[in-house]
């Protein structure tokens, strides 16, 4: 029974993806995936965990369909090996997961072929297949057959107009290669394993952080102090700079806007290294024994008050980079800076509770991936090009044209619509007329598996 | 010509089952700590075959996703496989190839 599903989802895979491109096809592997795995591990997909991401794998798949972009391609992917990660074992990290999924995808089923039984140190038993005894009995009857078919060919005109009739030209040596490769993808997955040590080493590491015999109070003074003073200093200076930029910002409302673009592209870079350089100096400080020292008191508000102003540091950088948006138009970049920050608040706020709770440096790796897997999931779910063009349109002070027509196909349409709405010069409307055209007849050209959803508009 | 492309060929997965098997052999040989090829198999394997299927995946999409190049690193996925096999194979046959003496209940 299990060959012969896998032998469907191998026949549906290369029916899906010879010779197509990206569109409703990944959709429909998506839930192909899903449904053979669920086959397989029923158990395991009664948990919520495994059900939030199988939604979350369905969410980009359906997303794909919607919006085909690189972004949308690769958070499918992600998806699908954290999916798979997750059934192999449901306690490890994040990134755990990912590598359990994409070992179980490149060679689960020889993994499962050799998974060793520890107690007898021997192999698991499998039913031996005679492949020598099957070849034989496939390939000498049908070299058999082929010899007497020539004979009776020559013997009876009937016979050979028949087998003359018989056209093999549907036959594709590639798409049964290309469906031998979705039988090996399908028999990977179908059960998923777990690498080994690092799955049990991940479940045995804890996230608290724990006293070391190296517990010494002199020294641990002495480091006390170090803290309190680097982070006091550091907390001036911050200070003084945020005054100086929230000044900046403030009397500068109506500047001109390549003062800004000159701000952001000159200041961002140098800022955001210096939240990186922040929370690794607090990991270097808060790293082992002065977490249990009874007078940390003062470094850990000291600490707690640098990352407060480091979070408004980020929130002055989002300022800026709102109105070079703002004057300037949005853009994939200005995009990146923004999710950049969204990560820098998050690893800020992890650092915060990471000294609170006294954790180790795990706990903020485990949390801080697992937050860029859902800023990944999210911000593939979005229409950036789309987007992109709307609030150049609408919002925006000024735009660079060019660039949006240079963006994915996904914005075409509302080009097309803005086109006809506003007046842009000769050479925008030529290149968008021809933008548009190309997208129509690529849409139109599509095979059922290549639909998108701007398809159902035409 | 065909027998060029032959010869060619030949040489080619000639040379590339020697590379692979150099690389499988090189982790049995420098792993000094356990004689228990299975041990090793379990803590090698995954990253050898997840860095070799990176590497192909890299080269194919430098060729531009050609047809040689996937079958290509199709034969060199199957041919590190069946080597890994052969060794588990043949140690297995090693751990197992021994008399155990019965137990020797008439004996005092």
């Amino acid at each position: 029974m299990k060959k012969v599903i896998l032998f469907i989802a191998a026949v549906l895979f290369s029916t899906l993806f010879y010779e197509k491109s990206i569109g409703l096809n990944l959709c429909i592997f998506s839930v192909l995936t899903v449904i053979i795995l669920f086959i397989n591990n029923k158990n395991d997909f009664k948990t919520k965990d495994a059900i939030f991401y199988t939604a979350l794998y369905l969410g980009t798949g359906i997303a794909v369909f919607f919006h085909d972009s690189s972004l949308t391609i690769m958070a499918n992917l992600v998806a699908f090996f954290t999916l798979i990660g997750r059934l192999s074992q449901n306690k490890t990290s994040i990134y755990v997961n990912w590598l359990n999924g994409l070992y179980t995808t490149i060679a689960g089923w020889f993994h499962r072929n050799f998974a060793i039984n520890e107690t007898t140190q021997s192999v698991e038993p499998k039913t031996d297949i005679d492949y020598l005894h099957l070849a034989k009995i496939i390939i000498i009857p049908s070299i058999i057959v082929i010899i007497f078919i020539g004979l009776y060919q020559n013997g009876n005109q009937l016979f050979s107009e028949l087998i003359n009739k018989i056209d093999f030209s549907f036959f594709n040596i590639q798409w049964v290669l290309f469906a031998g490769l979705g039988y090996y993808l399908f028999s990977n997955i179908y059960q998923p394993v777990i690498v080994e040590p690092a799955t049990s080493e991940d479940i045995a590491l804890g996230n608290s952080l724990l006293k070391t015999s190296k517990f010494s109070i002199p020294k641990l003074k002495k480091e006390n102090q170090l803290g309190i003073i680097l982070i006091a200093m550091l907390n001036v200076l911050i200070v003084i700079f945020l005054i100086t930029d929230v000044t900046f910002i403030l009397t500068n409302l109506d500047i001109r806007a390549s003062v800004f673009s000159e701000q952001v592209h000159s200041g961002i870079n140098a800022l955001i290294a210096s939240i990186v350089v922040a929370i690794i100096i607090l990991l270097y400080v808060f790293r082992g024994d002065l977490n249990f020292h009874k007078e940390n008191a003062i470094v850990k508000r000291l600490a707690f008050t640098w990352i407060l102003l480091n979070i408004l540091l980020v929130l002055s950088i989002a300022v800026k980079n709102g109105q070079y948006i703002y004057y300037f138009g949005l853009t994939y970049k200005r995009i990146g800076v923004l999710i950049y920050l969204i990560l820098a608040i998050t690893g800020l706020v992890t650092t915060l509770n990471k000294i609170n709770t006294i954790k180790n440096i795990w706990y903020l790796i485990r949390l801080n991936t697992k937050v860029a897997f859902f800023v990944l999931i999210i911000s593939s779910l979005v229409n950036w090009d789309y987007q992109i063009t709307h609030y150049n349109f609408n919002y925006a002070k000024s735009m660079d044209v060019p660039y949006l027509i240079e963006l994915s196909d996904n914005n075409t349409l509302l080009l097309k619509e803005q086109l006809d709405q506003n007046e842009l010069s000769a050479e925008h409307a030529s290149r968008i007329e021809n933008k548009y055209y190309n997208y129509m007849l690529e849409l139109e050209n599509n095979s059922w598996q290549e639909w998108q959803y701007d398809n159902f508009k035409l | 010509m065909e027998a060029f492309v032959f010869i060619v060929l030949l040489i080619t997965v000639s040379l590339t089952f020697v590379f692979v098997r150099l690389s499988i052999s090189l982790i049995f040989w420098l792993v000094t700590d356990t004689k228990d090829k299975y041990a090793v198999f379990k803590k090698y394997f995954p990253c050898y075959i997840i860095i070799l299927t990176a590497l192909s995946i890299y080269i194919i999409e430098l060729l531009d996703f050609s047809y040689v190049a996937i079958y290509y690193f199709a034969i060199v996925h199957v041919i590190a496989l069946l080597i890994w096999r052969g060794e588990l194979k043949s140690y297995k046959k090693k751990i197992t190839d021994f008399a155990v003496e019965p137990n020797q209940t008439h004996l005092p």
